[in-house]
């Protein structure tokens, strides 16, 4: 026997089956890529470049390299195991003509080793070559050092290197077992097997059916309140993959025995062939079918959480921060009011940016809040919190602002009788003719002028929580809610002894600087601490000293736009990017499932167009039946996949309120262009794959 | 008139770059009455295949014409092939040509649920010809629950249902045991005996002793033919095979004699 007959043997193997082995090494390739990319992002080498955020990132990619080993591992099973199963029949031959169980290990060794060593060589250079892209796709999104050079650490291709030859390694006891276990006549005729009949199982299609619309509730339920919703969330996402699971295999194979029952639908020309076909391709494919279900709504809840928290948060951050500093002082209730600190507080701010050229494009404002129960044109700043939840539908949070400070910060010229305001809406619309503020028995009658919306007059006071927003403009609000909040104390400490409402007040100023060095460097920085440290201790000192070092009952804040949510850009930064990363394995196992999904039905429809062409039926006929189920069978996993987005978007906008997305608009347009976007990849996918698939069936 | 006349069949196979052309078919020329019960016999490669082929408008000839009832082969259109076929002609495989998708009774039922009849009809028609060919029982089941004897009874009826003008069979039995053998010949004869024309192409001298007539083809001519006229099956079954010895001896070794034997 030649020296390298094994070797040769496997090696003609693979070549032969390039259909299977091409993407199956394909997927291996990208895998391991992928999971370079992710150690080599953590790797400190990278990091250096990245200005912060060292802590978050290497978390980030470590949690999504355990995810890929996961994924990895339960794929790289599925897809091996269909292979085999295509070239049991091979192995069959050889059993006959001869080699023994031994002889049979060794050809799956060396084919192991081949693809394996492909694979891993193919995947590192593919994934050195991309990751500098990953790395400047990184580094751009936080503002880091572009460097252009392409770097190869070792480390993390020893460690890429070790986990996926264990997983080549777990993959070759398997197959060898396989083969161990099965004797020449069953390998032989392991493809012909299955053929039976599908039965209709009611219990498990119905029961799927069931689960699906219970998970829907619990879904759309708990969608209110952020906290509720995500345990809800993790509830709902385990029953919607055991009821898709059960949909695909058991519900699809009972629709089509329900459709086959009723002789006058199913005796037809145009859904005879399809529909009993299809009852076969969903029992074959139920599981393989709802996997691309899962695989795609995984995907879609990914890139559009992520990518809205992403663009959400710079959005969030320029909507706190305007300009480069922001300082404020604040009273928890408007009787605590001390107009003499508001002077003390801008002379600490002056002072304080002096050096630097003092302050510019100031945005002032000051304003009180408080949540109300809106019932018409009544808010109830004192509705009784312990009965009814902040998350009811009714709460809304209201801002009163002066007049002066409305004009200031808009530019218009707005002029209010005293018992008229002006009414700007966010996240909920506004509509009657006038508003009545009640506190207690107590309560401000004003006429409404007019109502914008906050997008077309930015008014600036706290920050959004995404509650519906009401904010007031009126002529010196704090003297009319002095008055009102003043009785309500008097007659409460007269009946409780104790003045419990908070109507906190706060006054702030958003500036850049005059003079300063540029935005980010080391330089800014610098300055920045600089000037907060002045600012507290200056503002701090003054008002000890005017009060004679009594506690005042105020607190104050500096705070700049740029440094202090970088963890938060960082977190959601390296989320977004984890999930473009896990997307695109996600995709790409998606449509490696799609494409064996074609060859298998390829190579049994091959055999059933002959038939019925020998039985009568027209190439156009033929065509039409294969057609219209292929279309059926193909993209119900996109529509179901689909209609559990809908059914998650209420759930997912809760829990991105919890992580500060307030944006709702944008976490819609997020979830349209992610669905759109794949569903354009998922129909390239379908016609690139049909090629093959029509290939086959011609052939 | 005759039901079926085949004239001057000839057909050439040509490779695409107008390298060797094969003839297949030299010069065919027979006829079949209506209600007969012929047999094509003939060796590999003696052009049985190409004939059916043509017979079954699947393949058109170079020269010759083929009219069925009148309709001439050549006049009809390319798509309109398959719905003729299917309205004219029955098929019986050598390999069933089952769809395993399908249950038995609605193998039955497709090339009727192709022509749009309604289910009722198709119901009435399918019942005398499964409780004649003994399958009645086995409608509900599945191609791959039955056996390869049930199987080609089931593709009988499949052929039976459309009320073919013409029954043609390609080697019905090749794939049959000697009892499912046996039990299909019987069954085939019972239908000829109703009125059914059958057209068979076999090499098994067992399919053709059954016949009324078998017909022999030899490079691509009709060679000879015999009658069974009121010989037994057994009978006929001896002529049969004297007669393929004196074709085989002809071609296959010229220094014995056929008279000798």
């Amino acid at each position: 026997m030649k020296k390298l007959f094994y070797p040769r043997l496997a090696f003609d193997g693979i070549r032969k089956n390039g259909r299977l082995y091409f993407p199956y090494i394909l997927t291996c390739v990208c895998m391991i890529a992928m999971f370079y990319i992710m150690q080599y992002i953590a790797s400190p080498e990278c990091l250096e470049y990245l200005p912060v955020g060292k802590t978050m990132i290497p978390i980030f990619m470590a949690t999504g390299s355990i995810v890929m080993v996961v994924f990895s591992i339960l794929f790289l099973f599925y897809t091996n195991s269909f292979i085999s199963r295509r070239r049991t029949k091979e192995f069959g031959l050889y059993n006959v003509l001869g080699m023994n169980k031994r002889n049979l290990a060794r050809v799956i060794v060396w084919e192991t080793l081949i693809t394996a060593a492909i694979s891993v060589a193919a995947g590192l250079f593919t994934g050195i070559v991309l990751s500098k892209f990953a790395e400047l796709g990184l580094v751009r999104m936080f503002d880091g050092r572009i460097t252009f050079d392409i770097k190869i650490l070792p480390g993390p291709m020893i460690v890429t290197s070790a986990v996926y030859l264990c997983i080549f390694a777990a993959l070759l006891v398997n197959s060898v077992i396989k083969v161990g276990t099965n004797n020449a006549i069953n390998l032989m005729k392991s493809e012909a097997a299955g053929e039976k009949a599908p039965k209709a199982n009611w219990l498990l299609g119905l029961l799927g059916v069931a689960v699906l619309v219970t998970a829907y509730v619990i879904a759309i339920a708990n969608s209110t309140y952020a906290v509720a919703a995500i345990g809800a969330f993790m509830v709902a996402v385990i029953l919607v993959i055991a009821a898709t699971y059960m949909i695909f295999i058991a519900g699809s194979v009972l629709f089509c025995k329900i459709l086959q029952r009723s002789k006058n639908y199913y005796y037809k020309p145009d859904h005879f062939v399809s529909v009993s076909s299809m009852t076969f391709r969903m029992k074959r494919n139920g599981a393989g079918l709802a996997s691309i279900c899962i695989i795609s709504t995984m995907v879609l809840v990914m890139l559009s959480s992520s990518s809205s928290l992403w663009f959400g948060c710079e959005e969030s951050l320029a909507a706190q921060f305007p300009r480069e500093m922001r300082a404020s002082v604040h009273f928890d209730d408007i009787m605590q009011v001390n107009n003499k600190i508001f002077d003390l507080f801008d002379e600490a701010v002056a002072k304080s940016v002096g050096k630097y050229g003092g302050s510019k494009n100031v945005i002032a404002s000051k304003y009180i809040y408080t949540p109300v129960y809106l019932e018409g044109s009544v808010a109830d700043a004192g509705y009784d919190r312990s009965v009814i939840s902040y998350t009811s539908k009714k709460i809304r949070d209201l801002y009163v602002i002066p007049t002066e400070y409305f004009n200031s910060q808009t530019g218009e010229n707005l002029v209010l009788s005293d018992s008229e305001a002006l009414i700007v809406t966010d996240n909920c619309t506004y509509k009657e003719n006038e508003l009545t503020v009640k506190l207690e028995e107590k309560t401000l009658r004003l006429s409404v002028k007019a109502v914008k919306k906050d997008r077309d007059v930015k008014v600036r006071t706290g920050a959004n929580d995404g509650m519906g927003r009401l904010t007031v403009v009126m002529n010196d609000p704090f003297t009319a809610f002095a008055g009102i909040a003043d009785t309500v104390k008097s007659e409460e400490e007269q009946n409780t002894g104790v003045y419990s409402y908070r109507l906190p007040v706060t006054y702030s100023i958003d500036f850049d600087f005059g003079n300063a060095p540029e935005s980010g460097s080391e330089a800014f920085n610098d300055m920045m601490v600089e000037v907060e440290n002045s600012f507290y201790s200056m503002l701090g000192n003054s008002i000890r000293a005017m009060n004679g070092g009594e506690i005042v009952n105020v607190s104050f804040s500096m705070r700049s736009g740029s440094d202090s949510n970088d963890e938060m850009r960082y977190m959601y930064g390296g989320i977004f990017f984890l999930g473009i990363m896990l997307s695109l394995v996600f995709m790409l196992a998606a449509v490696l499932i799609i494409y064996y999904k074609q060859i298998t039905e390829g190579y049994e429809d091959s055999k059933r167009f002959e038939i019925m062409q020998n039985v009568g039926m027209t190439k156009k006929e033929i065509k039409k039946a294969i057609n219209s189920q292929l279309l059926t069978v193909f993209f119900a996993p996109l529509a179901l996949a689909g209609l559990h987005l809908c059914f998650a978007f209420p759930i997912i906008r809760a829990i991105l309120v919890s992580f500060e997305l307030y944006n709702l608009g944008l976490f819609t347009v997020t979830t349209i262009a992610s669905f759109v976007l794949f569903a354009i990849f998922y129909v390239v996918v379908y016609k690139s794959t049909s090629k093959a698939y029509y290939s086959i069936v011609s052939g | 008139m005759s039901l079926l006349e085949v004239t001057g069949i000839k057909k050439i196979y040509k490779t695409r770059f107008g390298g060797q052309a094969v003839e297949a078919l030299k010069n065919v020329n027979f006829t079949v009455e209506k209600g007969e019960y012929v047999a094509i016999m003939g060796e590999s490669g003696s052009g049985k295949t190409t004939l059916l082929n043509i017979l079954a408008a699947l393949d058109k000839p170079t020269e010759g014409t083929v009219i069925l009832d009148g309709m001439n082969f050549s006049k009809i259109k390319e798509s309109d092939a398959a719905t003729f076929r299917r309205d004219n002609l029955g098929f019986v495989f050598q390999e069933f040509n089952l769809l395993d998708t399908f249950s038995i009774e609605d193998n039955i039922y497709l090339p009727l649920v192709l022509a749009g009849k309604n289910y009722k009809e198709m119901h009435e028609r399918l019942m005398p010809i499964a409780s004649r060919l003994g399958i009645a029982d086995l409608l509900k089941k599945y191609p791959y629950e039955v056996s390869g004897g049930q199987k080609q009874r089931a593709a009988v009826a499949r052929a039976l249902i459309t009320k073919p003008r013409i029954l043609l069979a390609d080697e019905p039995t090749g794939a049959l045991d000697s009892k499912a053998t046996d039990e299909l010949l019987r069954l085939l004869s019972q239908e000829n005996a109703g009125g059914q024309t059958i057209l068979m192409v076999t090499h098994s001298v067992r399919a053709a002793s059954h016949a009324g007539r078998v017909l022999f083809i030899k490079d691509g001519e009709v060679f000879h033919q015999l009658y069974r006229g009121e010989a037994s099956n057994d009978r006929f079954y001896q002529t049969i095979t004297d007669t393929l010895t004196v074709l085989q001896g002809n071609s296959t070794t010229p220094s014995i004699p056929a008279r000798a034997v």
